[in-house]
C-alpha cells in the first residue's frame, strides 16, 4: 500500500523500512530518537527515566513498524502516540513507588558550546521544567507536544486520541500554570 | 497538592476572564474575532497575559529542546531489526496455520486420536530454557531460527536436534530432566536425548546424581558424565574438558586415547578425568593434567568466558565481599588550605593516609526484563546500581559515606550516564603478551542543589601477563592507566571547579574457572588542579590555590563469595 506523505516526510523512509531495509530503520531511529526523548522528558522530568522511556518507545516503534496502518493517520502521530504511552506508563509506575530516586536536574548543553550561557536564562529553563513536572500527566503530554515539539493542536488531538477542544483546554490550563510560576519569579 | 501547583490560582495577570481562552487562540495563531485583537491591544491585563503565554510557549520549547540529548544506543536498531524480522518470519506460518485450522480441524482431531492409539508417542522436549542473556537463537528440524530474548526465553522447550546458538558475550541456561543442567556460553550446541554436540564455545554441565548418563561430543572428543560438574570447550581443533567435581570419561572421537602425560588412568576406551584436572583432546590424543596452568590459550579462554558468564549468571542473593586498602601520599604543602581539604577528602592524616575497609557487593533484586539492582557497600548501606537488560548501568542511590557521595549532594542520589567502565577481557586476549585497550567516557549528574557534574574520561591499556599456578588456576593481567581524568563542573555557572588527572599501572589476577577478579594492586599518580576562584570566571584560578599531587596504592582482594 502506498503511504500518503505527511508534513514530516516519513512516507518514503517508512516504506523502505517496511521492505526490510535496516538503513531505513536507522534513519527513522535518528529522526525519532530526539523527538521521543524530548516528549518523554516533558512527561517524566528526569533525564534518566526519559532516556529509558525513549529507548523503549523506539524499540517498540521499530519492532512494530509492520503494525502501522496509514489509513488510521500519519506515521508521526502513530509514533508520538507510542512514545507518550510509554512515558505515561512509566510515570504511573513511578508514582506507584517503582522508582525511588530524587528528582535529578536536566543537564544543559555544556562542554564549551556556549560557555557564556546566562545564569538567569538557565534558571528560567530549570523553572519551566520544574513547573511542567507539577502538571497532571495529560497536561504534561499536551504542552510537551504542542510547545515542546511544535505539533499543531489537531495533531496533538490525533496523537492523544482526543478532541481539539479538549487539547486546547488542557493546553490553556497547562500554560497558565507554567506562566504563573514564571511570573511569580519575575521571569515573564 | 503542592502550593506551587496552585500558583496559577494566586498569580493574577489581570486578564479578563471572558477573554483568557481567546487570548490563547491568538497566541497559537488560530482564527479569532477582530474584537479579541482590539481588546488585547487595549487591555493591560489581557496583553500581559498574552505576552506571558508567548514567553511561556517559547520557554517550554527551549527547556525541552535545550536539554542534553543522550546518544542513540548503538546496536539498538540492528537488534530491533533482527527481532522484527524473526517475528515476520514466524507470522506467515501462524497465519497459514490459522487459515487451514478450521478446514482441517476435524481431520486433525481424528489424526491425533489415531496417533495416540497406534502411532509413536509425541516427542517430549529434552530440555527447557531457564534463562538467556544477550543474543541467543534457537533453530532445529522444521523450525525457523528464533531469537530468544531474556524476557521470553524462560521455559521454552528444546527438542532433540534443536540448535542453540549464543553470540559473543551471550549465554543460555538449560534444564534437563532429572535436575541436570547445561550452560551454553558464547557458542553453539545441538541438543540430544543423551548426547549433546558442541560445535563451538563452551558448555558447563552439572549432572544430577541418579539422572540418566549424559555426554558432550565434539569433533575431537566425547565426554561422558560419571556424576559430576564439568565444562567442555572447543578452541579451534582442540577440545578441553575441565572437571570441577566428580569425574568424567574422555575419549577421542578419532581413536582410543593414545597418550597422556600426567595422571591419566585409562578405563575402557576412555580416560577417567577427575576433579581438578583438565583433559585436552587434539589430533586423536588425550592429555590429562592437573589444572596448574602452564600459560596459554586455554586458561585465557576460560577467564574470558568466565567473565562473560559472570556478567550474565546473576541471581538474587549472590554476594561478594572485598577487602580494600588505599594508601595515599601527598606532596601538597601542609599549610596549603586546599591541600588540607584534599587530605580530609581523601581520608585524613597529614602527609600519608591509609584506609582499609571491607565492602560487600550483593545482587538484591532481579526483575523479569533482566533489570537488577546491586548494592555495593558494607552491611546494607552503599551505592545502589541498577543494570538493565542492555547492560547499561545507573547509580540510583548512594547511602554510603564515600567521598563521591558526600561530595555530590546531601540527598546522596545521583545518576551515572555514559559508557560502562568495567574492563572486559576481549576474545583476542588468548595468550601471554596479547594486549588490548579500554576507553570510556561518562558523566555523573547530580540532583538540584549543588548542581555539580563529574565528567569522566578513561583510557586503560591491558596486557595478558601470564597464567599463574595458584589454586585451580589464575591469570594475571597487567594494566596501564594511560589516562583517568575527572572534571568537576558547576553546571549552574557552567564552570569547571577542578580537574583531576591520573596515570598509573598495576596487576590483576583472575580466577581461571569463574573468571572473577581475585585481587589487584594499582599504583596511581594524581594531580588535583583547582579551577575555582573567588568571584572569578570560568577557567580562572585563584592565585592562592595551587595544584596538589598525590600517589596512591589501591589493593583489593576477594574475601568471601556466596552464590
Amino acid at each position: 500500500m502506498a503511504l500518503a506523505d505527511g508534513p514530516d516526510g516519513d512516507a518514503e523512509v517508512v516504506a523502505r523500512a517496511l521492505a526490510d531495509s535496516e538503513e531505513a530503520l536507522e534513519e527513522i531511529a535518528k529522526r525519532y530518537w530526539p523527538r521521543f526523548y524530548r516528549v518523554a522528558l516533558g512527561i517524566l522530568s528526569r533525564p534518566a527515566d526519559a532516556e529509558d522511556a525513549a529507548q523503549d518507545a523506539l524499540i517498540r516503534l521499530l519492532e512494530r513498524l509492520s503494525g502501522f496502518d496509514p489509513a488510521k493517520g500519519a506515521f508521526a502521530s502513530w509514533a508520538y502516540r507510542l512514545a507518550v504511552n510509554v512515558a505515561v506508563d512509566r510515570l504511573r509506575e513511578r508514582r506507584r513507588g517503582g522508582v525511588t530516586v530524587a528528582l535529578e536536574s536536566v543537564a544543559p548543553r555544556s562542554g564549551g558550546e556556549d560557555p557564556a550561557r546566562d545564569v538567569a536564562e538557565q534558571e528560567t529553563l530549570e523553572l519551566v521544567r520544574a513547573a511542567i513536572a507539577e502538571l497532571p500527566e495529560q497536561q504534561r503530554a499536551v504542552i510537551s507536544l504542542r510547545d515542546g515539539e511544535g505539533r499543531s493542536t489537531s495533531e496533538v488531538a490525533s496523537i492523544l486520541s482526543s478532541t481539539t477542544g479538549n487539547v486546547r483546554a488542557q493546553l490553556y490550563h497547562a500554560r497558565k500554570k507554567v506562566a504563573a510560576r514564571l511570573a511569580s519569579k519575575g521571569k515573564v | 497538592m503542592s502550593s506551587r501547583a496552585d500558583e496559577s490560582a494566586v498569580f493574577d495577570f489581570g486578564a479578563c476572564a471572558e477573554f483568557e481562552e481567546e487570548v490563547q487562540r491568538l497566541v497559537d495563531g488560530d482564527d479569532v474575532a477582530d474584537e479579541v485583537r482590539s481588546h488585547v491591544a487595549s487591555c493591560d491585563g489581557c496583553r500581559r497575559f498574552h505576552d506571558a503565554l508567548v514567553a511561556t510557549r517559547r520557554a517550554v520549547g527551549q527547556a525541552l529542546a535545550g536539554a542534553h540529548l543522550p546518544e542513540l544506543p548503538p546496536g539498538l536498531v540492528a537488534s530491533a531489526h533482527a527481532r522484527s524480522r524473526d517475528a515476520r518470519r514466524a507470522r506467515p506460518r501462524l497465519v497459514f496455520i490459522g487459515a487451514i485450522a478450521g478446514a482441517v480441524g476435524l481431520a486433525a482431531a481424528v489424526l491425533v486420536v489415531v496417533a495416540q492409539l497406534s502411532g509413536p508417542a509425541k516427542p517430549q522436549p529434552v530440555a527447557t530454557v531457564a534463562w538467556t542473556m544477550g543474543e541467543v537463537h534457537v533453530s532445529g528440524p522444521g523450525r525457523d531460527v528464533v531469537l530468544l530474548p531474556p524476557s521470553e526465553a524462560k521455559e521454552s522447550p528444546l527438542m532433540a536436534g534443536d540448535v542453540v546458538a549464543c553470540g559473543r558475550w551471550s549465554g543460555a541456561g538449560l534444564e534437563l530432566a532429572g535436575g541436570s543442567s547445561i550452560v551454553v556460553d558464547s557458542g553453539q550446541v545441538t541438543s540430544g536425548r543423551s548426547e549433546w554436540r558442541l560445535e563451538s564455545g563452551r558448555v558447563i554441565v552439572s549432572h544430577a546424581e541418579g539422572s540418566p548418563a549424559l555426554s558432550v561430543a565434539t569433533a575431537e572428543a566425547v565426554v561422558t558424565t560419571r556424576g559430576t560438574e564439568f565444562e567442555v570447550r572447543r578452541l579451534g581443533k582442540r577440545t578441553a574438558t575441565l572437571v570441577r567435581a566428580g569425574a568424567v570419561t574422555v575419549k577421542s572421537a578419532a581413536r582410543p586415547p593414545a597418550a597422556s602425560r600426567v595422571d591419566l588412568r585409562g578405563e575402557g576406551e576412555g580416560a577417567v578425568v577427575e576433579a581438578g584436572h583438565e583433559a585436552d583432546v587434539a589430533g586423536g590424543n588425550v592429555v590429562v593434567r592437573r589444572i596448574a596452568l602452564e600459560a596459554g590459550a586455554s586458561s585465557a579462554e576460560a577467564v574470558r568466558s568466565g567473565a562473560a558468564l559472570l556478567r550474565y549468571r546473576l541471581s538474587e542473593g549472590m554476594r561478594w565481599r572485598w577487602h580494600f586498602e588505599r594508601k595515599v601520599r601527598f606532596s601538597a604543602e601542609k599549610d596549603d588550605p586546599l591541600g588540607l581539604l584534599a587530605r580530609i577528602f581523601l581520608g585524613g592524616g597529614e602527609e600519608e593516609a591509609a584506609l582499609a575497609a571491607d565492602v560487600a557487593f550483593a545482587v538484591e533484586k532481579l526483575s523479569g526484563d533482566a533489570r537488577y539492582e546491586v548494592l555495593v557497600g558494607p552491611e546494607g548501606k552503599g551505592v545502589r546500581i541498577e543494570i538493565d537488560a542492555r547492560g547499561r548501568r545507573r547509580l540510583v542511590a548512594s547511602e554510603g559515606r564515600g567521598p563521591l557521595s558526600e561530595a555530590l549532594h546531601p540527598s546522596r542520589s545521583f545518576h551515572l550516564a555514559g559508557a560502562e567502565v568495567a574492563p572486559r577481557l576481549p576474545a583476542e586476549a588468548v595468550k601471554p603478551g596479547d594486549s588490548w585497550e579500554h576507553k570510556a567516557s561518562g558523566t555523573v549528574l547530580k540532583s538540584p542543589g549543588n548542581r555539580i557534574v563529574l565528567r569522566l574520561d578513561l583510557h586503560i591499556k591491558y596486557r595478558l601477563a601470564s597464567a599463574a599456578t595458584e589454586g585451580a588456576g589464575a591469570l594475571a593481567i597487567e594494566q596501564e592507566i594511560v589516562r583517568r581524568d575527572f572534571e568537576i563542573v558547576d553546571i549552574e555557572r557552567d564552570r569547571v571547579i577542578a580537574r583531576v588527572k591520573s596515570t598509573g599501572s598495576g596487576r590483576a589476577v583472575f580466577d581461571a574457572l569463574s573468571g572473577e577478579l581475585v585481587r589487584s594492586e594499582l599504583k596511581i599518580a594524581t594531580r588535583f588542579s583547582p579551577r575555582m576562584a573567588r568571584g572569578g570566571r570560568r577557567g580562572q584560578r585563584g592565585p592562592e590555590i595551587g595544584d596538589i599531587s598525590y600517589t596512591e596504592t589501591i589493593t583489593q582482594r576477594l574475601v568471601e563469595r556466596a552464590h
